[in-house]
């Protein structure tokens, strides 16, 4: 707490705005993409994103687990639930409102009968197992390196308590494949980047070493930053510094999270139960090898993927919805012609506008449909 | 009497009695009630009456700082009292899961009975139902209530609000949501929190007493300060500014938000009023309102602006600005 009221207030803040105005070449911009879903709602949150000098251009990455999963998982647990009254789909709540093409939700499934429950924490789901044993209970799990480690340890407990009624139906995903996209893209014409600010918690599981190839190869500047308006305008200074002077390095401005090696439990832990997906599709990213997680074949009798034959299926946006390229940070939420008129927090077509990490969630929280209009 | 609820208790005959005589009347114990009539038969009373009803279902239903029984008398007192009324007589329904225990039955009314004799509002009619194991959520509690407003021509309401008018609150919000939240046994999340659940006619009648000049007056409850202040814009048509930096939170409340992603503003108290005042006597006011233990922190959190637009939204501590939505359903905690 004491760090984020501290970094939250106009006396760090502000100072460091002016360091940062300081660094900047006036003639040129920066064009900086922030990773994580996280990271562009502090923008829009504590209003910094106003502050920033002009030369500072943000392009919002995908760093926001529900918005990168296809609709796919979800189509599949509710087809699943009506065929079987004898499963429990246990899922993080964030999920529940995400809509498919049909505009379909694990809240409406709900609302019509089926058996859903919205968790906080992978351990509710075993909970769940245990007081119910004649269901069969499926924990839709899903989220970057963040959300892993829980899994596989609410995975690890099932299996020592002889649970076998819980199963993982595992959609985590890899967020090295997304960096590695989004930097390769820009070779294919994609959105032309001068920097990236890391993503905060995943790196606090990978280590800031994890990086550095990308750094190296792609020839970008990252720095790891954590999530108040003071870690924010700190790192666009660590960067600004980088880019002024042609320098590609992985720098840590959330030291007080992140180390190089990263947490080394939670990486035995994702060694011993997973193992790279050949490909997978993320929602605007498009198909990754590589880029997904699934539980490693030893652990099949643990595995809803395996047990229900739940496939992979392509996935279908709603054709105006421009979540996909959002996601990429080759267009902005203003852009969407569904933005704020058909699509709302209310009311979402694609899952940017749903999820609190979302781009389309910011713009709207923020008011940016009302600032055009010279509102706010 | 056997230790929980069951169908026969719902059936008005005898085990419905004993339910009645041993703990629900010698709990309210008062002359209206008493009386077992189909109605409870009134005292005459000057004045314009208002009348509320507020269903109550909350999980858990014991939480630091309160509980359902709490909570059904609170939630109905401060509806009457935030219409300028004094709220004279509540009546109970109470609708009992079969298997329910009798022990918490007893601890939901006694909660309630203890509130009633304090604050002098008797619960003066009531019912009963049992419904059957898997049909209920355990124990929902009914309050409606009857107030009386003195002077007939004059009371707050969102009419009056005015642009240029100040908007008061008389506290930390957000402590109801958190100390809910923190106390459902399914989270893994500890914290200190103590619900503000309270009634608050003591505060808020000699105020509205004094100060006839206050325009409106809202118990931000569920949806918050969010959701009065976007009610409040949507009907009077005008802009609310609230000043970020002023509204009061506590620490441990803060610092559950940005562990779990959640926006103070969006979530509920249940000892809190919001007061819309002309920006004259908005002072006099604050000092009044810190005067009362109710209100001794206090703080002038936004002002009322004729906007473009009805809409709601914040100034941040950085002095840029955000709109403050509608709530749209339960905040949800974040997995990154």
């Amino acid at each position: 707490m004491k760090y984020i009221e501290e970094f939250q207030s106009p006396a760090a803040v502000l100072p460091a705005l002016e360091l940062l105005k300081s660094k900047i070449y006036k003639n040129r911009t920066y064009k900086i993409m922030e990773f994580c879903g996280g990271h562009t709602h502090t923008f829009f949150k504590s209003g910094l994103i106003d502050l920033l000098p002009p030369q500072i251009q943000l392009v919002h990455g995908p760093g926001c687990p529900v918005c990168v999963l296809p609709s796919h998982p979800i189509e599949n647990v509710i087809e699943l639930l009506e065929k079987n009254p004898d499963i429990i789909l246990a899922t993080y709540a964030d999920l529940m409102s995400v809509p498919t093409k049909d505009k379909e939700s694990l809240l409406k499934a709900k609302g019509r009968g089926l058996n859903i429950k919205s968790i906080y924490s992978p351990i509710e789901a075993l909970t769940l197992a245990r007081e119910n044993p004649h269901k069969i209970i499926v924990f839709l799990a899903i989220g970057f390196e963040t959300t892993i480690p829980p899994t596989l340890m609410a995975l690890e407990q099932a299996i020592k308590e002889k649970l076998t009624n819980f199963r993982v139906y595992c959609n985590h995903l890899n967020t090295t494949m997304a960096l590695t996209q989004i930097l390769k893209n820009e070779k294919g014409g994609g959105v032309q980047i001068d920097g990236l600010i890391g993503p905060g918690h995943v790196s606090a599981i990978t280590g800031s070493d994890f990086f550095m190839p990308f750094s190296e190869k792609y020839k970008k500047p990252i720095v790891i930053a954590g999530f108040t308006a003071y870690d924010l305008v700190q790192s666009l200074v660590m960067l600004v510094e980088q880019i002024n002077t042609h320098e590609y390095q992985v720098g840590v401005e959330y030291r007080r999270v992140v180390n190089a090696k990263g947490s080394l439990l939670a990486q035995d832990l994702m060694n011993k139960y997973l193992e790279n997906r050949k490909s997978f599709e993320w929602r605007g990213l498009g198909e990754m090898p590589e880029s997904a997680f699934k539980l490693k074949p030893e652990f099949h009798q643990w595995d809803a993927e395996v047990e229900f034959d739940l496939k992979v299926k392509k996935s279908q946006d709603h054709p105006h919805c421009l979540c996909p390229k959002v996601l990429m940070g080759a267009k902005n939420p203003m852009q969407c012609k569904l933005f704020a008129k058909a699509c709302t927090p209310e009311s979402p077509f694609g899952p940017c506008m749903v999820s609190s990490e979302g781009a389309c969630s910011a713009y709207y929280l923020a008011g940016r449909h009302l600032k055009t209009k010279e509102i706010l | 009497m056997s230790q929980h609820i069951h169908m026969n208790h719902g059936s008005g005959g005898h085990p419905f009695e004993a339910l009645l005589k041993k703990i629900i009347l010698p709990a309210f114990d008062n002359p209206y009630l008493n009386q077992l009539t189909d109605g409870a038969l009134l005292e005459s009373v000057e004045g314009r009456l208002v009348m509320t009803t507020d269903a109550h279902v909350v999980s858990p239903r014991i939480f630091p700082g309160g509980s359902l029984g709490k909570l059904a008398f609170c939630g109905t007192v401060n509806d009457l009292a935030v219409m300028g009324a004094k709220p004279l007589y509540l009546s109970l329904s109470l609708i009992i899961e079969e298997g329910f225990s009798l022990e918490e039955l007893k601890l939901h009314i006694g909660h309630m009975a203890k509130l009633s004799k304090q604050c002098s509002i008797p619960i003066v009619a009531g019912d009963t139902k049992v419904v059957e194991r898997g049909k209920g959520d355990g124990l929902f509690m009914t309050t409606s209530g009857v107030g009386v407003i003195e002077n007939p021509e004059l009371y707050p309401q969102p009419k009056n609000i005015s642009p240029g008018d100040m908007i008061l609150i008389n506290g930390p919000i957000g402590n109801h949501g958190i100390s809910v939240l923190a106390a459902r046994e399914n989270l893994d999340f500890q914290s200190e929190v103590v619900s503000d659940c309270a009634p608050l006619q003591d505060l808020i009648l000699p105020l509205w007493k004094r100060f006839p000049e206050i325009r409106c007056m809202r118990d931000p409850t569920r949806g918050g300060v969010a959701a009065v202040a976007n009610e409040l814009a949507s009907q009077c048509e005008l802009e609310m500014e609230l000043f970020e930096q002023k509204i009061p939170v506590e620490k441990s409340v803060r610092s559950a938000c940005e562990l779990m992603g959640f926006d103070p503003l969006l979530l509920a108290n249940e000892g809190k009023v919001i007061i819309f005042a002309p920006e004259k006597s908005v002072h006099a006011i604050l000092d009044a309102m810190r005067s009362h233990e109710l209100g001794t922190e206090s703080e002038i959190i936004g002002q009322v602006h004729k906007g473009p637009r009805p809409l709601v939204r914040s100034t941040t501590a950085l002095g840029g600005s955000r709109l403050i939505p509608w709530p749209s359903g339960e905040q949800l905690p974040r997995i990154c």
